[in-house]
């Protein structure tokens, strides 16, 4: 996608403004306030209805709505137009946007699909770069710059599935532990229920036997058939009193259990005394805890901080040393299992007494008379729940709220007596009734809760199914956003290593960068002259911050704009990079983004006039800003060179302001002549250079060209050639002659800018002899420097940007 | 596994994850459609939808095999 035509009225601080790049780049040149960035505004709006500006930090009071039409228009009347070329398609597309409706965006709707990628891609903001972001990217932490780069990346959206796919897993975890939990309750309650401690199938298939023979049933020859058969509802009160008084038995009988527990009781508090007592030990269980959780935290964060004291770590190097020390603490581990695995034990055993209390409790509700035991036992079953809760954590709730060592504190003697009461007063309500009665309410009572078992066995099946794809989905969502992420920041990072040694191929050619995503984060790290990896803004000074900036943005902008977005907007982002490394930066725009629409806003000259001389801006595609009013916004006129704004200045009168500017731009342009012929100027250890430096070896080297030139055409018989080449050679020798009468006169002058003496009649004369001079050095139709290229020390040819001129310099 | 800048990243990470879900076999090929990007039939960041998923036991034997 390439910018045909722009039209922007009433936006910014653009009053009315006409562009047309025609497709090819664009610079807008103006000082600081000229309203510049106003066609930046323009084209983000135009492409994504905001414009970014207008958001972000400090800019909390500040609305397109209320800010963003110029200061004298209303939203309706403030609006952009612009004419697309798009990769594929041979027609234009226009695109209209008026700010009173910002959400809409005017176009054809049969391009409708065509767009669609190329404003999702802008609406990522991917092809604008200022230097307000620019630092941000590369002087961020980890995790703002994630921020910084997931906004480019669009990577928001994953972090929010990834976030929800962990939700998922831990919502439906947190389920499949209820409904094992649920499980684990139904078969106590069966425990309790039965006079059998086992519910393998085989003793429980003998038991349901057992009681279908008393009942005069067959023995089921099936697991299915456990049940069949037990028609009659066994619904009376008698009934209910009488299971409850065979679960009160089988508590009251079960001895056994009593004593098991106690002992296990006893056997956990003195491990668990072991560890308190032993302060160390106990220091090392709590630490552990601490550990696993931070070890927990620091991978879910990606954190390179401790989450404790927030030291700075590698992150890497933080996980490694938790993971060592969990490790040591092999022993720790060991104790803490043997633990948890004798409180599981006393859990269920408790759970089983729980279960039957609560089977007890709900057949003798209806009982008034038995009210006071009812609640004795009630008391006796909220101590065993708080017990259970306690003894599912026993090392993080030791000690506990119960004692232990008392058996009136779980096991509770008053609640047995109590039972006995209950058993007593059933027995009185249902008296001994025949096997046959016993077996029908055990056997119903049984499939009742043999059902639930079931149920809660398929709910907890169902939820381990869950929880397998649960885990299934989050698990490799990581491992594919993993993968994806890491191949294309490997790609960007190879792309940013490569753009960053083409700028500063002088003394950071082996520069290196490390570019990986963690799951919070995006590490960046680079290569500091040999001297190890470091962040960006460690080390490095804040001009080689700012080349990084637009190395990565550029590798960024590329991988993810390819194919939908050729246009790229550099927002004055030169501003601290020297002049070197702006020459090679340019040379990296001309030689690596060649399908690129590149829109550039400057207010430096010398870069402005050096991106024309190096055949990245056409002349007829800049505009000069000379100043902005807010009745009229910026004032716009075609580039105004460097001999109208010299004659500007004579016209006033102003012959020392302009020598200066001739001075300045004297510099600037035969440095760059000496940089692009290859021509040698003697070497100063204190680096500063000035025009009188360049002047000289340019004029020689380009003459030695030329005469190699024609040298060459003679070799290879091209006297059609040599004609237009002598006519080059005369005139260039012409303006020589010239400009070394001035350069003569006004040499003593040069350093001292003594232009004072000269009249501006006189110094048009001078003006006019570099200007016939800096035409020699130049395409008359790209505007750009002639250029040597060489193969190794030898010259091939002598060349312009677009080719025009092309002489060749290797003889036959 | 190239990455493709014509399809977000969400998309394109969606799309792996679907290639190595769908060998668990623990998806039928009809949850495996929904779950795709295209049809937009589950918004992956959407809790509920994920959770009703998860839980549909739409896998019978016949599907299974069909998975294979």
């Amino acid at each position: 996608m390439r910018l045909i035509e722009l039209e922007v009225h009433n936006l910014r601080g653009i009053k009315h403004l006409k562009v047309e790049p025609n497709g090819g780049n664009l610079l807008i040149y103006g000082p600081n306030g000229s309203g510049k960035s106003g066609i930046v505004d323009a084209i983000d709006f135009l492409l994504t209805g905001k414009i970014a500006r207008l958001s972000g930090d400090g800019t909390k009071d500040i609305t397109l709505k209320e800010h963003g039409a110029h200061i004298s228009a209303e939203p309706k009347d403030a609006w952009v137009k612009a004419t697309f070329s798009i990769n594929g398609l041979k027609e234009h597309i226009h695109l209209e946007r008026n700010l009173k409706t910002a959400g809409k965006l005017k176009y054809p709707e049969k391009h409708a699909a065509v767009l669609a990628p190329i404003l999702e891609a802008a609406g990522r903001g991917n092809y604008v770069l200022s230097r307000r972001e620019l630092l941000k990217v590369i002087t961020a932490d980890g995790a703002t710059r994630a921020q910084q780069i997931q906004g480019l990346l669009n990577i928001p959206d994953v972090e929010t599935t990834r976030k929800t796919l962990q939700k998922l897993e831990s919502k439906v975890k947190e389920q499949w532990k209820n409904a094992k939990e649920t499980v684990e309750q139904s078969k106590q309650a069966i425990f309790a229920s039965c006079e059998g401690a086992s519910l393998e199938v085989e003793v429980m298939r003998s038991l349901v036997n057992t009681h279908r023979t008393n009942i005069g049933l067959q023995p089921a020859t099936t697991d299915l058939d456990w049940f069949t058969g037990i028609s009659v509802q066994p619904n009376s009160e008698k009934d209910s009193y009488l299971f409850a008084k065979q679960v009160a038995g089988n508590l009251l009988k079960s001895t056994t259990r009593r004593d098991d527990i106690s002992s296990g009781l006893n056997e956990l508090t003195s491990k668990l005394l072991e560890i308190t007592n032993d302060l160390a030990a106990f220091r090392l269980h709590k630490r552990m805890q601490l550990t696993q959780l931070g070890q927990i935290a620091v991978e879910e964060d990606k954190a390179d901080s401790c989450p404790l004291c927030d030291m700075q770590w590698d992150h890497q190097e933080l996980t490694d040393y938790l993971a060592k020390k969990i490790k040591n603490s092999a022993s720790v581990i060991k104790d803490k299992e043997s633990i948890e695995a004798l409180a599981s034990g006393l859990t269920a055993a408790l759970g089983t007494i729980a279960e039957g209390l609560k089977q007890i409790i709900s057949e003798i509700q209806v009982l008034p008379e038995l009210a006071s035991s009812q609640k004795i036992i009630t008391d006796w079953l909220n101590r065993l729940n708080q017990a259970i809760t306690e003894l599912k954590s026993p090392i993080e709730n030791y000690p506990f709220s119960f004692n232990p060592g008392s058996m009136n504190s779980v096991l509770a003697e008053n609640g047995h007596t109590a039972l006995s009461d209950i058993n007593d007063h059933l027995q009185k309500l249902a008296p001994n009734e025949s096997e046959a009665i016993k077996s029908q309410v055990f056997l119903h009572k049984l499939s009742t809760l043999w059902q639930a078992l079931n149920m809660a066995s398929l709910r907890m099946s169902k939820c381990e199914k869950a929880l397998l794809r649960a885990t299934a989905i989050s698990e490799n969502f990581l491992i594919s956003r993993d993968a994806i992420l890491n191949q294309l920041f490997a790609s960007v990072n190879d792309r940013f290593v490569e753009l960053y040694r083409y700028l500063n191929s002088d003394n950071e050619g082996n520069f290196t960068s490390e570019l990986r995503p963690e799951t919070a984060a995006i590490i960046l790290k680079v290569d500091f002259f040999g001297y190890g990896m470091h962040p960006p803004h460690a080390l490095h000074s804040e001009g080689h911050q700012d080349s990084m900036g637009l190395c990565l943005y550029l590798a960024l902008m590329e991988k993810l704009t390819e194919q939908k977005i050729d246009i790229v907007v550099l927002d004055d982002v030169v501003m601290s990079v020297d002049a070197d490394h702006r020459r090679l930066l340019c040379e990296l725009l001309v030689k690596l983004f060649q399908k690129k629409q590149f829109i550039i806003t400057t207010h430096d000259r010398v870069w402005a006039s050096f991106l024309s001389h190096q055949g990245l801006i056409a002349s007829k595609n800049r505009l000069s800003f000379t100043g902005w009013d807010v009745e009229n916004g910026p004032h716009i006129s075609n580039w105004k060179d460097i001999w109208s704004e010299l004659e500007t200045s004579l016209e006033d009168n102003k012959v020392p302001e302009a020598a200066a500017k001739l001075r300045r731009w004297g510099e600037e342009f035969f440095s760059n002549c000496c940089h692009n012929l290859k021509a040698p100027v003697v070497y100063k250890s204190h680096g500063s250079y000035d025009f009188g430096d360049f002047f000289s070896p340019a004029i020689g080297k380009l003459n030695d060209l030329l005469k190699l030139a024609t040298k060459a055409a003679t070799s290879w018989d091209q006297k059609d050639r040599l004609p237009l080449l002598e006519e080059i050679k005369t005139k260039y020798s012409d303006s020589c002659k010239q400009f070394n009468i001035e350069q003569a006169a006004i040499n003593p002058n040069v350093h001292y800018n003594k232009w004072a003496t000269h009249t501006p009649a006189e110094f048009r004369k001078v003006v006019q002899a570099y200007q016939n001079l800096h035409e020699n050095f130049l395409c008359k139709k790209c505007s750009s420097l002639l250029t040597l290229t060489t193969e190794g020390a030898l010259p091939l040819d002598l060349r312009c940007a677009c080719s025009d001129i092309n002489w060749n310099l290797k003889c036959k | 596994m190239n990455f493709d800048s014509n399809k977000s990243i969400q998309q394109q990470i969606i799309l792996a994850t679907i290639v190595e879900i769908r060998m668990t076999k623990l998806f039928t090929d009809k949850e495996l459609d929904v779950l795709s990007t295209d049809s937009l039939a589950v918004p992956w960041s959407n809790l509920e939808s994920m959770e009703k998923l998860v839980f549909a036991d739409v896998t019978s034997e016949d599907e299974v095999e069909k998975c294979d």
